[in-house]
């Protein structure tokens, strides 16, 4: 093996705190060579993220970094500011994972780039100019010209991160440092933004260390594995080697963990999303009646008095006929939460109309509103913003029935909230504690126990894992079909992983700006997609599996 | 751009038209005969007939209302403010006269805001610890203390002990430039300690903000000095809070220098108000009530425009 570029030995990172210095990482040690790309994979909190950041200094204040940083030799530890100012851009470069934030909104794109090729260059202006251009056509940003006196906020999310990825790759350098960098980005560009890493990887020879929980995005584009957990290296190896032949038993967990596009009936232990026959559905006369239905539907955001509305949703018909869970999928922008809003009352319909279980509520009164939010529920995507932190999460839980003056006693209400609660998985005597001493996983099963206390007929819920980590995804989503299956309430469940949908849906709908594209049973749509652009968002979406990846990748070369 | 700036101003017009109607409307509906309530002494004695038909006539109030505010409206167009009651003077020559001496005032006192606010603010974001704490604390102070009991103690202090600075009172320009400008410095002074500390307090919680954003990062990743990416990353990025301080400061000091310019005798716009109230000189209240208002809808605008100059997401 040759000598390593960067050579991380024994790195502790401590968090200072009022209690006083709280390590975070534990001794990582790991070695990039030249040209290589190592990913360095794990869920939240595993110090992935602070473990990259060290490397160029880039922690928040108040932290401290013990043991060795070599970058061709010297440790980056101890040299000085003013080195350190060369080595950032020049030699070691990173992108982030949010570049709407990562890019200053108060200046244009050519400006930045200009910025970092003369902090690091004795270039004219003019010379800088040239180069910028060069690097934005390199980039493949389309009309480089124009797009050079754009600002940020005038850029589409990928284009911004492929603004980027210019300026990191300004200095040529022999190493860069991506975290989370697709992470934010929709499938069919994620794609073509790890093309790109690749093809200047292997233009320019520089190593990539990519920082990521996505494990398709790994075995995409890695040669070696990290994995760390709670501050520590689990494991470490060759792509292949940690996929196929994962020597800990906390990287096969998390890897049997992540869902396979294709092979949904190996995820959620083979459950089944359906309608639990009991007797009241089926002496019910109304089962008949779709508990969804959408016809023509359109929504626009209004505008102000010196700006356009936007019409989000252009003629959109939908069902969900009872018991049913109906995956709606779609890259951003494409409608979908719009429409998800609008199902329960919270955006008003442009035109055609919405019939919950049979009634036109498509231009309701207030009590007509108010009585669908008797029959139809939430969940939301972020349960750490979406619970009020001043409740306790029995409160949380309970609200509902309280505003719908289903139970009123707060004896019943407590009750009511440990039943719940228990049903989530959740000790009963937690009842009085508050979302933030929760994890994500739990904040979102208080989420969810919110959202089935009313007993709703119909349930939206609006990317309610793609905020967790895939482990805690795993068993959310299974506690989800098993309440899904007692309750028996039929679900619209929108996500843009259609790994997800595969594995949850009875259907699916796919969305793209604000169109149905094709709808179908989820089997049909996934596996004999008829829509060409269906077939491009199952294309893009990476599956954990190296071997896949690499022949995919070979199609896409080739043809 | 240039469309953003024509609809700020477009809708600045219509404000100053909003606000001449209510002043108009304040003076001209509200019950009783206006010209029964500018003459009448406020002992309950009734002004004379005579008198009270004299004065109608002289404001045009027997012409129906429509005719009056038209009337009024063209007067404020054309520069014509009335005539007041006190001195027989056209209410803008003494607003002419007043008004050159207050700005002068309020802007310097601006500048020199400026000048301590947002270096002091930014210290204190960047040092933390004990910088934060003694600036935060004088800023609290700066806040707290009344304009006349720190304007007194400056006249104290610069000009009977120290005998450096003139007490008060006023020289003209053309008379005397040194004296002129010396004369400006104590009642500037006294103005700019509680401007400077809002600013300062501001500046600090907005640099604050900015240090922690996602572009910072960015910025020292990619090897920018420390000076560089405070300047160009941090502080361009917190102006803009701070101008909106800035801007309404301006105005509130435009119409609030009535203490300042009492404590060391300076004849300036503020004092012709308070003069003017209790004359009951309403022509020239009304007169310099119009001047305040179309100057701070004035400094609003120009902060506006300044918004979309420092945030290009501002600008459609």
């Amino acid at each position: 093996m040759s000598h390593p570029l960067l050579s991380i030995r024994e790195l502790s990172v401590d968090f200072e705190t009022a209690e006083g210095w709280k390590p975070v990482t534990h001794g990582v040690s790991l070695d990039i060579v030249a040209g290589q790309t190592l990913a360095l994979v794990g869920e939240s909190g595993s110090g992935k993220s602070v473990t990259a950041m060290s490397v160029l200094a880039l922690l928040p204040l108040h932290t401290r970094r013990r043991g060795s940083i070599l970058f061709t030799g010297e440790d980056l530890l101890c040299v000085p500011d003013k080195r350190l100012q060369q080595i950032r851009g020049r030699d070691i470069a990173m992108i982030f994972q949010e570049p709407m934030t990562a890019l200053n909104p108060v200046y244009t794109i050519g400006r930045q780039l200009i910025e970092v090729i003369q902090s690091h260059r004795q270039l004219s202006t003019a010379a800088a100019k040239e180069r910028a251009l060069e690097l934005l056509r390199s980039v493949n940003i389309p009309e480089p010209e124009k797009k050079f006196d754009h600002y940020p906020h005038q850029l589409s999310g990928g284009q911004r991160q492929r603004a980027m990825i210019a300026m990191a790759v300004s200095s040529e350098p022999k190493l860069l440092i991506a975290d989370e960098p697709t992470t934010a980005i929709d499938v069919t560009v994620q794609v073509e933004i790890l093309d790109l890493i690749l093809e200047l990887q292997s233009r320019l020879g520089m190593a990539v260390l990519i920082i990521t929980h996505n494990m398709g995005v790994v075995a995409d584009i890695a040669d070696r594995v990290v994995v760390m957990r709670n501050g520590r290296v689990v494991e470490e190896g060759g792509v292949e080697d940690v996929f196929v032949r994962p020597r800990e038993a906390y990287t096969r967990e998390l890897l049997a963990a992540v869902p396979y596009l294709g092979r949904a009936e190996k995820f959620l232990g083979g459950l089944e999303p359906g309608l639990a026959v009991t007797e009241s559905t089926t002496g019910d006369m109304t089962t008949t009646v779709p508990v969804l239905e959408l016809t023509g539907a359109r929504i626009s955001y209004p505008g102000s008095w010196r700006k356009a509305g936007f019409q989000a949703v252009h003629g959109v018909d939908l069902t969900i006929e009872r018991g049913e869970i109906v995956g709606l999928v779609g890259e951003s922008g494409s409608g979908k939460s719009t429409i998800g809003r609008a199902v329960l009352g919270l955006l008003p319909l442009a035109g055609g109309t919405l019939k919950v279980h049979g009634t036109d509520v498509s231009h309701g009164t207030r009590a007509l509103a108010r009585q669908r939010r008797g029959t139809v529920s939430m969940v939301f995507q972020d349960p750490a913003s979406s619970l009020n932190p001043r409740r306790t999460i029995a409160q949380a839980i309970t609200d509902p029935l309280r505003w719908q003056g289903i139970q009123l006693r707060g004896m019943a209400l407590r009750e009511r909230a440990m039943e719940l609660l228990e049903q989530v998985r959740i000790s009963g005597s937690w009842a009085d504690r508050y979302p933030h001493e929760l994890s994500g996983g739990q904040r979102q099963r208080v989420g969810i126990a919110r959202a089935i206390a009313i007993e709703p007929m119909l349930m939206v819920a609006d990317e309610p894992t793609s905020a967790l980590d895939v482990s805690v995804q795993a068993s959310v989503l299974e506690l989800f079909l098993e309440l899904q299956r007692s309750y028996g309430f039929s679900c619209l469940f929108i996500s843009h992983d259609l790994s997800v949908v595969e594995a949850l849906a009875n259907r699916v709908i796919v969305l793209q700006k604000g169109v149905v594209i094709e709808q179908g049973s989820t089997r049909d749509v996934l596996q004999r997609p008829q829509a060409e652009y269906t077939r491009q968002l199952i294309a893009a979406a990476p599956v954990p599996d190296p071997t896949v990846q690499q022949q995919r990748r070979q199609a896409r070369t080739t043809g | 751009m240039f469309a953003f700036i024509v609809t700020r101003v477009a809708v600045g017009a219509g404000l100053v038209l909003l606000v001449l109607t209510l002043i108009f409307a304040a003076l001209h509906l509200v019950p009783g005969d206006p010209a029964v309530l500018l003459l009448s002494r406020g002992d309950g004695t009734a002004p004379s007939q005579a008198a009270v038909d004299a004065l109608r006539g002289q404001l045009g109030l027997n012409q129906p209302l429509v005719a009056q505010y038209w009337n009024f409206l063209i007067g404020v167009v054309t520069g014509d403010l009335g005539t007041s009651f006190r001195t027989h003077e056209a209410v803008v020559a003494s607003i002419a006269g007043r008004l050159p001496r207050t700005l002068e005032l309020v802007v310097f006192a601006t500048l020199l805001s400026i000048a301590v606010g947002i270096p002091l603010g930014t210290l204190a974001a960047r040092r933390r610890g004990a910088v934060d704490t003694t600036i935060s604390t004088l800023t609290s102070i700066g806040v707290a203390l009344p304009v006349f009991v720190f304007g007194s103690v400056l006249v104290l202090a610069f000009s009977i002990w120290l005998g450096w600075l003139p007490a008060g009172g006023f020289t003209a320009w053309n008379q005397d430039p040194v004296a002129h400008l010396k004369g400006l410095i104590l009642p500037g002074v006294a103005l700019a300690v509680g401007f400077s500390a809002i600013i300062a307090r501001m500046t600090r919680s907005s640099v604050q903000e900015v240090m922690n954003q996602d572009w910072v990062r960015t910025a020292k990743s990619f090897g920018l000095s420390p000076f560089r990416v405070l300047r160009r990353h941090v502080l361009r990025n917190a102006l803009t809070p701070i101008v909106t301080v800035v801007g309404l400061g301006f105005g509130v000091l435009l119409g609030s220098t009535v203490l300042v310019e009492r404590v060391f005798n300076y004849p300036g716009l503020s004092s012709l108000l308070v003069e003017s109230v209790s004359t009951r000189d309403y022509p020239v209240v009304q007169g310099i009530v119009i001047v305040i208002a179309v100057m701070f809808i004035s400094i609003n605008i120009v902060v506006d425009v300044l918004y979309g100059f420092l945030d290009p997401r501002v600008r459609r």
